[in-house]
């Protein structure tokens, strides 16, 4: 559909190292809070980039136009700015192509408001007259890729989300789904358990801080998984010294019950065949019982250390370098209620927020429970608990894993990929502070 | 400009509308990073679009599009209205709009020079410069600096008349140096931690900065922290740097006024917060020396402005005076309910957003004397520096921040460095003892150009005008 487009810049560029790349996204997204839509936006952009190579001096531009005229003045202004730049020491080239395996899904385009908003009523009306708030997202993605070197790729993904929290006074529940279609969504089973979990959570008990065992649902796992993804999987940062792996690969560093992968091949991952420089995404095993196996790799990456790219590039040139996009916890053969009446005295997390890194080599985190804390005794859930701050080294939890479901979810964390988690039970659990 | 947002408005009130308002914008980015004397990236972006939000049968729709064609408009506008009409299947009452004056007017900000007037190659060797700099110490292993531009010219228009043009331009930078030892990673930045320092001002603020002057102490302190005790845990006596003090008051003051959350409007996302409207003129929410506004008007704040995204103008407000709250953060949607008027906190990030309710300058007031007095006024405590990391709750209670570097305070003097220090408190009982804030002297407006909100999420660029404050009994060291 954009080949032409990406085919004039290259063309125009003649000799030089061109990379272009397109992302186009067109969302529709229904808020709604206090159980009415109060905002609902529908939105069509572009993102086209021009990379070029001047002598290892790189310059790159981007431009949400695709008229010939602005894609002719920001070919020369990349031009102009890479002949601006110190030459790159680090600089290994453009990739050249590779197989990209067959997508699995089809992108089903769906941006009827009204449908939206009809399913958003459902939801609303299944939490029979509690406070509903939440959002639903369509996004439909495009991205095209051409190189210098032959690089020729376009793929479209889908993608709809629904998150929503459900209030009852000053308790609450959290529900969170992502399909690649809007009927795959289970709206009244989700309001349902959001619900539940709100009137469940009425007058909770202040616990004291300390350490506890604690079953995190999906979408609190989700939380742990997504920080250590952003904490040193990638080459680059292990190269920096930056990595919590630096010295510790083919080392144990998290119980034998955690694998961990990058799992783009995964049926319920949503995702491209390719990454942004357009090189295959690979299946990736980062964590295998318990022992730390790979990294992840862009093609500068996989050049300087010997390696194949597995397709982890974000947009080149990248501050971050390479990072796992699809990350999948392995699941288990436990129930979450098999984990729940196997234990004596722990606290049942239904999500985190407003997690951060304290210290991204030793994996350590905060963040506060919230929408559903409760604490189990005796094997059942006893009392609704206020909500608690943890501060946790991430391995350190991990290494004490007792459990792990065997049913995955798709998981949100603020500002990072989404991953595909099971509930875990970890024996081990740093608990700092209580909120009011 | 003008014939491509009045063509959007008269299609959108020609459709339907009971109101409208269009938002052209074209806005140039330039970012650089440098690293260990190589530039890392260099990003030179531009776009432009159209934003159009409408009011159909009393429920709000929104649509955009980079494509500013004419048939694409008309498209949107279009679309604008048919995603509103869906709205009023799911709404409880009429959004009413809170009147707002006509106006007509054009705002720039004062630039004495426009960095993209500036060369690439100055500012590219100001930062390879202090990376060298940086990098000659032991133990950094990566030196970094970096730059960013933004230079944005966008048009209001609305069905009430208003019309105004504004030109904005922004700038910031910064340095930051990581030493790296046995597992172990620590950094030191100038003049701020997450890319320095930003304001609404050129080039001029850059130079201003001094970044080589600075780049060997940071370096040197980054090397040091590796061989420092950590941050003991205790409760103690807490001076915080004026930049810390922007990102408390940012968290625990700016986000909590904000009155769509206090309506619940952020529930499932971002949260809610403690206080409700009945609160106004009662909430005890600090010392009796605790005096803050919310400022859009004040000149190179990174949270300055014209005019809001609702053609408000920008306005100066009193939040909290001598510890007791006094007024939200509010748009016109939202003043409506209390009865009263905008004043002008709505901005939308670029054109494809909706405008939300953000922070402007939220502001502490200053007190008195300079640092070296306040420290010297201080028998036994901590002095932390440049925040590392933040976290605090749904309703913004309980909060947590990790900063770079701390030095304990001993008879009225800084002793020796501690590293990974923290400190956490609940919002009200921390700033209740709040018990010394530093002169005009030392108060400067830090800019914060990540404030993240909404959905889909949505930057804004936001002040804080801060001084250094010391805070008694507050738990540090958390682990």
């Amino acid at each position: 559909m954009y080949g032409e487009i990406l085919m004039h810049v290259l063309e125009k560029a003649r000799r030089i190292g061109t990379e272009v790349l397109l992302v186009h996204t067109n969302r529709t997204l229904t808020r709604f809070a206090n159980s009415y839509i109060h905002q609902n936006v529908s939105v069509d952009d572009i993102d086209l980039s021009i990379r070029v190579i001047v002598d290892n001096r790189t310059g790159k531009v981007s431009i949400n136009q695709l008229s010939t005229d602005a894609l002719d003045e920001a070919l020369e202004r990349a031009i102009s700015i890479a002949k601006l730049t110190p030459p790159d020491p680090d600089y290994y080239g453009l990739p050249r192509p590779l197989p990209i395996r067959s997508k699995k899904d089809t992108v089903q385009k769906e941006t009827d408001p009204e449908k939206l908003a009809q399913k958003v009523i459902d939801f609303i009306e299944a939490t029979d007259g509690l406070n509903a708030s939440g959002a639903l997202e369509l996004t439909d993605t495009t991205v095209a890729i051409v190189n210098s070197n032959g690089i020729s790729v376009e793929d479209s993904v889908s993608m709809c989300s629904l998150e929503a929290v459900v209030q009852d006074g000053d308790s609450s529940g959290y529900v969170y789904d992502m399909e690649k279609d809007l009927d795959s969504i289970d709206f009244i089973s989700l309001a349902k358990i959001a619900s539940n979990k709100a009137r469940n959570g009425q007058n909770p008990v202040e616990l004291s801080p300390g350490y506890y065992t604690v079953i995190l649902e999906p979408q609190a796992a989700g939380t742990l998984v997504s920080f250590l993804g952003l904490m040193g999987f990638g080459a680059k940062q292990f190269e920096e010294g930056r990595s919590f792996l630096v010295g510790k690969l083919s080392e144990k560093i998290a119980s034998e019950l955690i694998n961990i992968w990058d799992y783009p091949s995964h049926s319920k991952t949503i995702s491209l065949p390719f990454d942004f420089e357009g090189l295959p995404r690979q299946d990736v095993i980062l964590i295998e019982g318990g022992i730390a196996r790979n990294l992840v790799y862009d093609f500068k990456y996989a050049k300087k250390e010997g390696k194949t790219s597995t397709g982890n590039a974000l947009p080149q040139p990248s501050t971050d370098g390479p990072l796992p996009f699809n990350l999948t916890l392995l699941p288990g053969d436990n129930t979450l209620e098999d984990m729940i009446a196997s234990t004596k005295k722990g606290i049942l997390v239904t999500r985190f927020h407003y997690t951060n890194m304290v210290d991204p080599v030793k994996t350590i985190i905060t963040g506060m429970t919230r929408d559903g804390t409760f604490l189990i005794e005796d094997g059942e859930i006893t009392r609704p608990v206020k909500n608690m701050r943890f501060t946790q080294s991430i391995l350190e939890a991990l290494n004490s894993t007792e459990a792990v479901g065997k049913d995955l979810h798709i998981a949100g964390e603020y500002f990072i990929y989404p991953t595909l988690v099971p509930a875990l039970k970890l024996g081990n659990f740093h608990f700092t502070g209580v909120t009011r | 400009m003008k014939d491509i947002a009045h063509e959007a408005l008269d299609i959108a009130m020609g459709s339907g509308a009971s109101f409208c308002e269009v938002r052209v914008l074209r806005r140039r980015y330039q970012g650089i990073n440098v690293k260990n004397e190589s530039v890392e990236s260099l990003i030179d972006h531009t776009e432009e679009g159209i934003g159009i939000r409408v009011i159909v049968n009393g429920a709000w729709g929104f649509a955009g599009t980079s494509d500013l064609q004419r048939d694409k408009i008309l498209e949107s506008a279009k679309r604008a209205i048919q995603v509103a009409k869906a709205s009023s299947l799911a709404k409880k009452e009429d959004v009413i709009l809170s009147p707002a004056p006509k106006i007509i007017a054009t705002w720039s900000n004062n630039v004495k020079i426009n960095p993209f007037d500036v060369s690439l190659d100055k500012k590219v060797s100001l930062l390879i410069e202090s990376a060298k700099i940086m990098g000659k110490i032991r133990d950094v292993k990566i030196a970094e600096g970096s730059m960013d531009f933004w230079e944005t010219e966008k048009l209001f228009v609305n069905s009430e008349g208003t019309e105004i043009l504004q030109h904005i331009i922004e700038s910031g930078g910064g340095i930051s140096a990581y030493a790296i030892g046995e597992g172990e990673l620590q950094r030191r930045s100038y003049p701020n931690s997450f890319g320095g320092q930003y304001e609404t001002r050129g080039y001029e603020l850059i130079e201003e900065m001094d970044l080589l002057n600075n780049a060997q102490r940071v370096a040197e302190e980054a090397s040091a922290l590796l061989d420092a005790p950590q941050c003991p845990s205790i409760t103690t006596t807490l001076i915080l740097d004026g930049s810390q003090v922007a990102l408390q008051v940012h968290e625990s003051i700016g986000h909590p006024i904000e009155l769509d959350r206090i309506l619940g409007m952020e529930a499932s996302y971002a949260g809610t917060s403690f206080i409700s409207i009945g609160d106004r003129g009662k909430l005890k929410y600090g010392s009796k020396i605790m005096n803050v506004s919310a400022d859009a008007t004040l000149p190179g704040g990174l949270g300055s402005f014209g005019y809001d995204d609702e053609g408000v103008p920008a306005q100066r407000i009193e939040v909290i005076r001598e510890g007791v709250l006094q007024n939200f953060l509010t748009n016109r949607e939202t003043a409506y309910i209390l009865g009263e008027t905008s004043n002008g906190t709505c901005r939308a990030d670029g054109w494809g957003n909706i405008p939300l309710i953000r922070m402007t300058n939220i502001n502490l007031e200053s007190g008195e004397g300079t640092l070296e007095d306040l420290i010297r006024d201080t028998e036994d405590g901590i002095f932390m520096s440049t925040n590392k990391s933040w976290s605090i709750d749904d309703r913004r209670l309980n909060f947590q921040f990790g900063l770079e570097i701390a030095w304990e305070i001993k008879n009225g003097k800084l002793m020796g460095i501690l590293k990974n220090p923290n400190y956490t408190g609940i919002t009200p009982e921390f700033w209740s003892s709040l018990d010394a804030v530093c002169g005009p002297g030392e108060w400067k407006i830090w800019g914060v150009p990540n404030c993240g909100k909404g959905q889909p999420g949505q930057i804004a660029h936001v002040g804080h005008g801060t001084a250094p404050a010391r805070f008694r009994n507050v738990r540090v060291g958390v682990r």
